[in-house]
């Protein structure tokens, strides 16, 4: 009865007058003796639960020797467990009716499971089970090895998106390792073994460096003493090491060729840009939604639309820990050239920094933001999903109360000149990637 | 021995497990004399909105040799009315926070959205302009098409998009259903304003047309919404010719696309399989969990969690009015093609041969059944569940008592299901990839055909 009171008073805050200006939800928080966080929220609407899992490591906590291990990691989760062995979570979980995935980045290493209700007792069981008591046996690392091979043969080396991806970031980060990809190059994907397993899981899946969220159809007291009975137990382990955030000053546009066989060119452009916290954030989400953003965003219209020169792109970046990368991405049409659409490009760019968005665009782009804001709550999946990042990430999840207000208080001045301050030639690094032979 | 220590350790696990039954909504139909209807689902938990505006214009009715004319007409309806431009429409709709798009599948074709509810009217405002007015103008269809014909040569840079094409054509043969919705740059090309312009009047009537709004809105403001903006729209479909059967699969064919710089080979490997409403859809599901309908399939435990040969393996069951089709999916380095197509083959005999033990069957049954409710979670889940109930002539029935079919498959029909849809004797086996690498472990598949890509 609670929770159904929960929902209906977001709807009505919602509708209010002040539409989302209180936005509140009812997120009981927790944490255990371990220093597990566990973020519970009561939503009875559809009998399924999704519980998520956060560690605060990815590909940036590696090194270039060992480039893969959180991602190679993040399978090994997968393969057997002191009570649940090989192969054991998937098939329990399945025949219990739910379903699983996992993702890792370059920050964040994560795992979700949805389900029918009934089925949360046994999640916890399963993941105290891996938590506590992984198996990491030798022949499952070498099978998995061939797994992860073949990932990266299909979303790398045979994709030409993927290839440059690669080569973008390995180019514009010369000291830090978001320079490395988070699937690892090859030789580190063949030669991870059980003892690198080890190390790994010992020094970055202790409790005190995870969140639980748990949203759905569940009652958070019985779900707590739940909760304490399957991993309070656990240890809680000494704080991994700190990552250097050293990145020298990038001293002139960075530039990678690329040929092979392709249909047309493709372009990939990246900036560097502040880490979570940096003061220009909301701007950069401002800039990315003028830029990247819809059929009705400024490089659509006119590499797109306008002049025909590209056939679809994107752009964005992750927020990190530390400063990141902006990147675009731009597909030549096929009678067009990679030197025609950077011109194009950078023209877009420069029209930014000259005039500014104008206010009609300024206030689609805060519209549009804050809208997908409070989409991403539609289910289970997306909610638990969003607690737990921001947890992470910030170290309280009520930091995203704040993403409205600060989309809203972004400035035409300020978009204008976070823009000429990182998007400058000397700041870029470009990656061509033309079809065999067009360079020869 | 691997099933039997699987199944002993979860057998106390799913004993007796009885997952929620899914329950549909109550929906309003109203049908106006135009013949347009409209269903309304009432749902506030959230100050959103979602529609689908349904019409039976899909790529199966693209006429022969026009192939990929259904979908460039869909994607004109985007692109600008007399008062409004294609950009002005996308910046109304993002102004709003809304989304608003078109799409064109196989069957269906038209328009998907979701908007708050404080922009309801404005939604259908817009709705009702980019159907009702649809300006085709020179300018506009020229770039369209530009677009659309480089994309399709883009697409012929990924193997994933080659092989997904193919195996379509390679199983469905002349059928209106083999071709990708999109076409081809060859029957693209010729389309003229004038082809779209029929299409449109042709297929885009309210008689043809269901149009599903689900979400924060209410019956009164949707029909006063509905009369000012849809009420006046008139036009009747033109009637098209039914479907044909699909064409019956006969004896092996192994078709390489020779992708040269491939360092590993897309698969796709299947034949006939059933219709929309045909009687063996719940023993087929059972059966497809089972040998590749999950993670935990025999597909995938063979392929990638056994022998790591790749990174994910599924089988696929494609069904519409006249006939379906099945179909193994999975990638592998080169040297291991003809090892992955083994096992893709191996358990499909084992599945025909042997009774899926109980552990595992009743495993598989509890996954389709535990799963089936994430598919109705959202306004967008429903807009298209009852959008799929006017087209395909179904009732709720179809979903609300799905689970309870489900487990009234024995473990005999299962099998039965395997030895009539799963690859035997009859079948077509498409591999994107390096030929030089993969024809002589392609060969005893059966016949095999290279097709070089530079020449596609």
């Amino acid at each position: 009865m609670k929770k159904l009171t929960v929902w209906t008073l977001l709807t009505l805050l919602m509708m209010s007058g002040a539409v989302f200006a209180e936005f509140q939800l009812d997120v009981q928080e927790f944490q255990l003796d371990n220093g597990l966080t566990i973020l519970m929220l009561e939503n009875h609407t559809s009998p399924i639960i999704t519980y998520y899992t956060f560690f605060k490591v990815g590909a940036r906590n590696e090194s270039r020797y060992n480039s893969g291990i959180s991602h190679f990691f993040e399978h090994m989760m997968f393969n057997g467990a002191e009570k649940y062995g090989p192969k054991m979570f998937d098939v329990t979980l399945e025949a219990n009716g739910g379903y699983n995935n996992a993702w890792t980045s370059k920050n964040l290493t994560a795992y979700y499971e949805t389900f029918p209700s009934e089925t949360l007792e046994l999640v916890m069981d399963l993941e105290s089970d891996r938590m506590l008591n992984l198996a990491l046996e030798e022949q499952m690392v070498k099978s998995e090895s061939g797994v992860i091979s073949e990932e990266r043969l299909v979303s790398t080396d045979n994709d030409n998106e993927g290839i440059m991806w690669e080569e973008l970031f390995a180019t514009a980060f010369i000291a830090h390792s978001y320079g490395s990809p988070v699937l690892g190059w090859m030789q580190s994907i063949k030669s991870f073994n059980r003892d690198d397993c080890v190390d790994y899981h010992r020094t970055y899946y202790a409790p005190n460096n995870a969140v639980v969220a748990i949203v759905g159809d569940f009652r958070t007291g019985e779900a707590l003493t739940l909760m304490e009975q399957y991993f309070g137990a656990i240890p809680s382990g000494p704080l991994p090491p700190e990552v250097p955030r050293y990145e020298p000053e990038q001293r002139g546009a960075k530039r990678v060729l690329i040929e092979k066989p392709a249909r047309h060119d493709h372009v990939m452009r990246g900036y560097h840009v502040g880490d979570k916290d940096s003061p220009d954030l909301f701007a950069m989400e401002i800039i990315q939604f003028i830029l990247t953003t819809g059929e009705s965003c400024r490089m659509h219209q006119t590499l797109v639309n306008d002049l025909q020169l590209a056939l679809h792109l994107y752009g964005g970046y992750e927020w990190g820990f530390d400063p990141t990368l902006f990147y675009f991405y731009v597909a030549v049409a096929p009678d067009q050239s990679y030197e025609a659409t950077e011109v194009a490009f950078d023209s877009v760019l420069a029209d930014l920094i000259t005039n500014g968005p104008t206010e009609d665009e300024l206030q689609k782009a805060k519209n549009s933001l804050t809208a997908d804001f409070y989409k991403s709550f539609k289910t289970t999946n997306g909610t638990a999903g969003k607690l737990a990042r921001y947890k992470t990430l910030y170290g309280d999840w009520k930091v995203f109360y704040d993403f409205v207000d600060n989309v809203k208080a972004v400035t035409a001045e300020q978009v204008k000149e976070v823009t000429a301050r990182y998007f400058t030639a000397k700041n870029s690094t470009t990656v061509v990637l033309v079809p065999e032979g067009d360079q020869s | 021995m691997k099933k039997l220590i699987i199944a002993t350790l979860i057998t106390g696990l799913v004993a007796g497990t009885a997952f929620a039954k899914v329950t549909l909504p109550d929906a309003e139909e109203i049908t106006l004399d135009n013949g347009l209807t409209i269903v309304i689902i009432e749902k506030h938990n959230l100050p959103l909105f979602s529609f689908q505006m349904t019409f039976r214009a899909g790529s199966t009715y693209d006429p022969v040799g026009q192939e990929g004319l259904a979908s460039l007409a869909s994607d004109m309806l985007m692109r600008g009315t007399p008062t409004r431009t294609a950009k002005q429409i996308a910046d109304e709709v993002a102004f709003g926070g809304g989304t608003l798009s078109n799409y064109c599948g196989r069957v269906s074709a038209g328009l998907k959205g979701e908007f708050m509810t404080d922009q309801g009217e404005n939604a259908f405002e817009i709705l009702a302009d980019v159907v009702l007015h649809a300006s085709l103008t020179e300018e506009e269809f020229n770039k369209t098409k530009t677009r659309i014909i480089g994309g399709l040569q883009g697409r012929k840079e990924n193997a994933r998009s080659i092989a997904g094409d193919a195996i379509y054509s390679a199983i469905l043969g002349d059928s209106r259903y083999a071709h990708h919705s999109g076409g081809t740059v060859e029957t693209v090309e010729p389309l003229t304003r004038e082809d779209i312009a029929g299409f449109i009047a042709n297929h885009y009537t309210p008689d043809n047309c269901r149009l599903v709004i689900c979400g924060d809105i209410t019956k009164e403001a949707v029909t006063g919404w509905i009369d000012s903006y849809l009420g006046a729209w008139s036009g009747t479909a033109k009637a098209t010719p039914d479907d044909a059967p699909f064409p019956t699969v006969t004896g092996k064919e192994v078709v390489i696309y020779d992708k040269i710089d491939a360092t590993q080979t897309q698969i796709r490997l299947g034949g006939n399989g059933i219709s929309l409403g045909h009687k063996d859809n719940p023993s087929l599901e059972v059966a497809r969990v089972v040998y590749g309908g999950s993670f935990t399939s025999r597909l995938m435990d063979e392929i990638r969690v056994n022998r790591g040969l790749s990174y994910g393996a599924s089988f696929r069951s494609s069904r519409f009015a006249p006939g379906g089709l099945v179909f193994a999916s999975t990638f592998t380095k080169n040297e291991s093609v003809g090892e992955v197509v083994d096992i893709i083959l191996d358990e499909a005999a084992a599945m025909q041969t042997e009774i899926v033990p109980d552990e595992e069957f009743t495993g598989a049954v509890n996954y389709a059944c535990g799963t089936y409710p994430m598919r109705f979670e959202t306004n967008d889940h429903l807009v298209a569940v009852f959008s799929s109930m006017w087209l395909n002539g179904l009732d709720k029935s179809h979903y609300e008592d799905h689970q309870e079919r489900l487990r009234a498959v024995t473990q005999e029909e299962a099998r039965d299901a395997a030895r009539a849809y799963f690859a035997r004797d009859d079948y077509r086996l498409i591999l994107v990839g390096k030929a030089d690498e993969i024809t002589e472990q392609a060969e005893k598949f059966g016949p095999v055909t290279v097709i070089p890509l530079s020449e596609e």
